[in-house]
């Protein structure tokens, strides 16, 4: 064991250096894992156990919470408005964006830079502060409490715009070049050639987005009344606050909640290195 | 079938950089083409205006006689081979090679088996199934080509194609490309900055500087007849001795006086040098290395130079000189050894003798 | 010069103006509805003394902007919006980067170590929020009861104005940890990795190490994160709106809140907008002054 640098890090510092790190780590998992357990854990109680902290685990889960959820409640029609209004709208950004950013990496025109500055100026500006003209226009096209509203006010992603464009720049110029001496036009070049060679960027971007349009709150609570139209978060307050009431039905709220995440929990899981490697790896981040 | 005319083309960049001024160039069909000259003389720009990648600020582009400024690239039939290959890395060898044809919705049937004739014929029967990334440089270059040549196009542009290339490869892609165009019958448009690939492969030679046009010729007489100073020193390897001389008539002799010596003017120079009053002026002279001798060679002295580097290459020996005319450089078939320091007596094989206004670099007599 | 017949299809015009419309249009008529019009219009509103029903409205110069000025809530607003904004950036930014030290050599389990550090931010806030907010109830929520159990004295969290920011706060980071996590790690990974050898180095040199090169070298996504975090911050609403209201008593209305009060419940749109202004000065000051600050010590 007398390596060259053992005298230098005895064996007690590492251990203590080890124990440390997962000391660290442990408590920041439990701190980040502990609110999905407890709405798991929650949701399976009964109305008296709930409410007794000395019960932690639910001595009789009661699963008809969550059939109840699933079979009784409105909240698996807001999962399904969420899933296809934000599938939509992410399909309609994939399209604008790549679009867009292929016309500022690849097209030559005179406002290109013009056109670049405008898009990144509005990337940093508060959205909400759009938000009451944004109403108006809405209301003026007949378009409040709609799922027209929804989606049409929400077809361009200007993160996916720069997501998109920082990806095409490391594509050589002559590849498309080629492409447009074998015939293609520029859409087929977008589509057929640069498309799939920065396609994780395109996973990246719709995942990204499709969890930001699912989970998006403030702008759908604003121009959606009729719960017929309501996305998952906005369902889920409704659900959270009805009958005037906060908390008299935590276990139900919990198993709501728990319905809501779970699946995005899962797909998650399936997807992972596109969010890890897209978010760190692909924004264009230099060191 | 196919011929290209250039009109006047001038290309502008909005930075109004001046990038091709006023070409003008008619390529008849089946000729071997060459754009060369130092880079940023404007080649590849001229070339990407002929393919429709650049705009053309002024001019006419004619293809077939029909003007084609305004066509978008998909819609000219013409190829083009990139200087970085270009392959699309996400298809394989054979999806690169049948891209063309599948835009244009030919037949799977056809498109199978003109991509496995091109294959066969570029010895690329095995690697298609490959990504362009599992293949060497000249393999590359070998799918560039069939992705060019399976769409039997009007022309084939070439920007640079063997640049990439470590220098035994491209000897022999030079080779490769020179019977393609025996096999292929088309015109090819090569652009280069290597002379010796422009000398050996084109059938018609355009020398350009700084966006204009030097001169168009076959490569013989651009070797032979340069029309001015810069492409009597482009052309040729190594390149051309140039000095000051000033031109005189004793005795109805016409003569070039350098510092060191005399060189007498053949009747077709001397008419030439009398009719465009240079006797009793400076001149600039330019002399090849293959045409500068040894004044014992029953030459007459001309210069009288010191030995600097002597490489023998086998065949013949690349002899550096310091003359009182300035550096001089000759090639000879003389194999003796010469040492450095060595003085030797020049002399130079007097028809040979390239004369240029020393104002305009025009090219007074050869 | 004959024009032979059959090649008309080689006419076809490549116009590139239409070309490049087509390309640009699709997200740029969005773009102008939706972004770049709000935001003039919002600048012009707040001019205004529209109250959203009336079809008219006078232009009353600088009065709303004057009449916040003068209203002790909107100065409470901007104190809490940049209370809330440094107490998730700074604890968000400094814990991102502890675990991602933590994790960058990978070892048995880090993948879920990863995954479960950084699901929070892929969750609905609001899903989220109500379950923070069962876990911050006063009596009977647990987060009291394990206070109670480490021998701490229980707090009222949300239902105190004492408490609630730190709450909110609390969550916030909870929800954006993992995101500078992701981003750290990234960066980590492109430091020489001769600097993390193992056991080459002894501990002393280590700590000189990551304040000599690893920092400067992450600066970059440093920076990056501090702005990220900043916008996020300043936008905040779904966490405040489920847990707070931005309550009790006003404690957590940051101007985004004030925005949300004044234009969506009191239909004060004047005032509204004259807030959405000042918080678009807010972002570009702050971005500008940390762009600023950013050359002294970001290097690229």
């Amino acid at each position: 064991m007398n390596t060259r640098y053992s005298d230098k890090n005895p064996l007690i510092l590492r251990i203590l250096g080890t124990a440390g790190k997962a000391l660290i780590l442990g408590v920041a998992c439990v701190f980040t894992a502990f609110p999905f357990l407890w709405m798991v854990l929650s949701s399976l109680k009964t109305k008296a156990d709930i409410l007794n902290t000395d019960v932690f685990f639910p001595p009789d889960p009661q699963w008809q919470n969550i059939t109840s959820i699933l079979f009784d409640s409105p909240i698996p029609k807001y999962i399904f408005n969420s899933m296809w209004v934000s599938l939509a709208i992410v399909a309609l950004q994939i399209v604008s964006g790549a679009m867009l950013a292929y016309a500022l990496v690849f097209l030559k025109f005179r406002t290109n830079r013009i056109l670049f500055a405008i898009v990144m100026a509005t990337y940093m500006l508060p959205v909400a502060a759009t938000y009451i003209p944004s109403y108006i226009i809405l209301a003026d096209w007949g378009l409040l409490d709609s799922f027209g509203g929804l989606i049409i006010s929400s077809t361009v992603s200007i993160f996916g715009i720069f997501l998109l464009r920082q990806a095409f720049m490391q594509i050589p110029k002559g590849l498309v070049e080629a492409a447009r001496m074998d015939g293609a036009s520029h859409w087929r070049a977008l589509w057929e050639i640069v498309c799939p060679m920065t396609k994780s960027s395109f996973i990246t971007f719709g995942l990204m987005n499709f969890i930001g349009t699912y989970n998006n709150y403030m702008w759908p609570s604003l121009i959606t009344k009729t719960s017929d139209y309501f996305l998952v978060s906005q369902g889920l307050r409704a659900f959270f606050v009805r009958d005037g009431a906060y908390g008299t039905e935590w276990a139900l709220v919990m198993a709501a909640s728990a319905v809501v995440v779970i699946p995005l929990l899962v797909l998650f899981a399936f997807t992972q290195r596109w969010f890890i490697n897209g978010i760190g790896g692909e924004t264009g981040m230099k060191g | 079938m196919s011929e290209i005319i250039l009109k006047h083309i001038t290309k502008e960049y909005e930075n109004g950089f001046l990038a091709v001024k006023d070409v003008n160039l008619e390529i008849k069909d089946n000729e071997f083409v060459i754009l060369v000259g130092p880079s940023g003389c404007g080649k590849s720009t001229t070339l990407r205006m002929i393919a429709g990648l650049e705009d053309i600020s002024e001019g006419d582009l004619l293809i077939d006689g029909e003007r084609m400024n305004d066509v978008a690239p998909q819609h000219r039939d013409i190829a083009m081979v990139f200087q970085n290959y270009a392959l699309y890395p996400h298809m394989s060898v054979y999806q690169n090679i049948a891209y063309s044809l599948k835009i244009k919705k030919v037949p799977k049937s056809e498109i199978d088996k003109r991509v496995r004739e091109v294959a066969q014929s570029l010895g690329l029967e095995g690697l298609l199934d490959r990504r362009p990334g599992q293949l060497s440089g000249g393999q590359k270059q070998r799918v560039a080509m069939g992705r060019a040549i399976i769409r039997h196009p009007k022309a084939f542009l070439m920007d640079e194609p063997l640049s990439n290339l470590d220098a035994k490869l491209r000897g022999q892609m030079r080779v490769e490309i020179a019977d393609l165009y025996q096999r292929l019958n088309t015109t090819f448009i090569y652009v280069t900055h290597d002379q010796t690939e422009a000398m050996t492969l084109g059938t018609k030679i355009v020398v350009m500087k700084d966006g204009e046009i030097q001169q168009i010729d076959s490569p013989a007489n651009l070797f032979n007849y340069p029309a001015n100073r810069f492409v009597a020193g482009f052309i040729g390897t190594p390149t051309m001795n140039f000095f000051d001389a000033s031109c005189e008539e004793t005795g109805g002799q016409v003569v070039l006086q350098t510092d060191t010596g005399t060189i007498r003017m053949n009747d077709k120079k001397a008419a030439a040098l009398k009719e465009g009053g240079w006797i009793g002026k400076k001149v600039a002279a330019g002399i090849r290395p293959e045409h500068v001798i040894s004044a014992k060679d029953g030459a007459s002295k001309v210069f009288e130079g010191e030995v600097g580097v002597f490489e023998l290459l086998g065949s013949n020996a690349i002899v550096y000189l310091q003359t009182a005319s300035g550096r001089m450089v000759m090639n000879t078939t003389d194999l003796r050894e010469y040492t450095h320091g060595e003085r030797v007596a020049l002399g130079v094989m007097e028809d040979k003798v390239h004369i240029f206004d020393p104002e305009t670099e025009r090219t007074v007599t050869n | 010069m004959t024009v032979s017949g059959g090649k008309r299809r080689y006419q076809k015009r490549y116009d590139r103006l239409p070309t490049v419309l087509l390309f640009v249009l699709p997200a740029f008529i969005p773009l102008l509805v939706f972004w770049i019009y709000p935001i003039g219009r919002s600048i012009f509103l707040s001019f205004t003394d529209w109250d959203f029903i009336s079809p008219t409205y006078k232009i009353i110069g600088l009065k709303n902007y004057l009449s916040l000025f003068k209203n002790p809530r909107f100065f409470e607003a901007l104190w809490h919006t940049l209370v809330f904004t440094a107490g998730t950036l700074i604890p968000t930014i400094v814990l991102g980067l502890i675990l991602a030290l933590l994790l960058v050599r990978s070892f048995k389990g880090s993948g879920v170590l990863k995954f479960i550090l950084f699901s929070p931010w892929i969750t609905p806030t609001v899903a989220i929020s109500i379950v923070w907010t069962w876990i911050f109830k006063a009596d009977g929520g647990i987060a009291n009861t394990i206070l109670t159990a480490l021998g701490a004295s229980p707090l009222k969290w949300i239902s105190s104005s004492d408490t609630a920011m730190l709450s909110v706060i609390i969550v916030t980071i909870w929800k954006s940890l993992g995101y500078a996590m992701i981003f750290y790690l990234s960066a980590l990974e492109k430091v020489p990795g001769e600097l993390y050898e193992a056991g080459a180095l002894d501990g002393a040199s280590r700590w000189r190490q990551f304040f000599d090169i690893t920092l400067p070298s992450i600066s970059p996504t440093t920076f990056f994160l501090m702005i990220i975090t900043m916008v996020n911050s300043l936008q905040a609403y779904d966490q405040i709106q489920i847990l707070t209201q931005g309550g009790p008593s006003g404690s957590t209305r940051t101007l985004l809140y004030m925005y949300y009060q004044l234009g969506f419940q009191e239909f004060n749109m004047g005032q509204a907008t004259a807030v959405a202004v000042i918080m678009i000065l807010l972002t570009v000051a702050l971005s500008v002054l940390q762009f600023k600050a950013s050359e002294k010590w970001v290097h690229y």
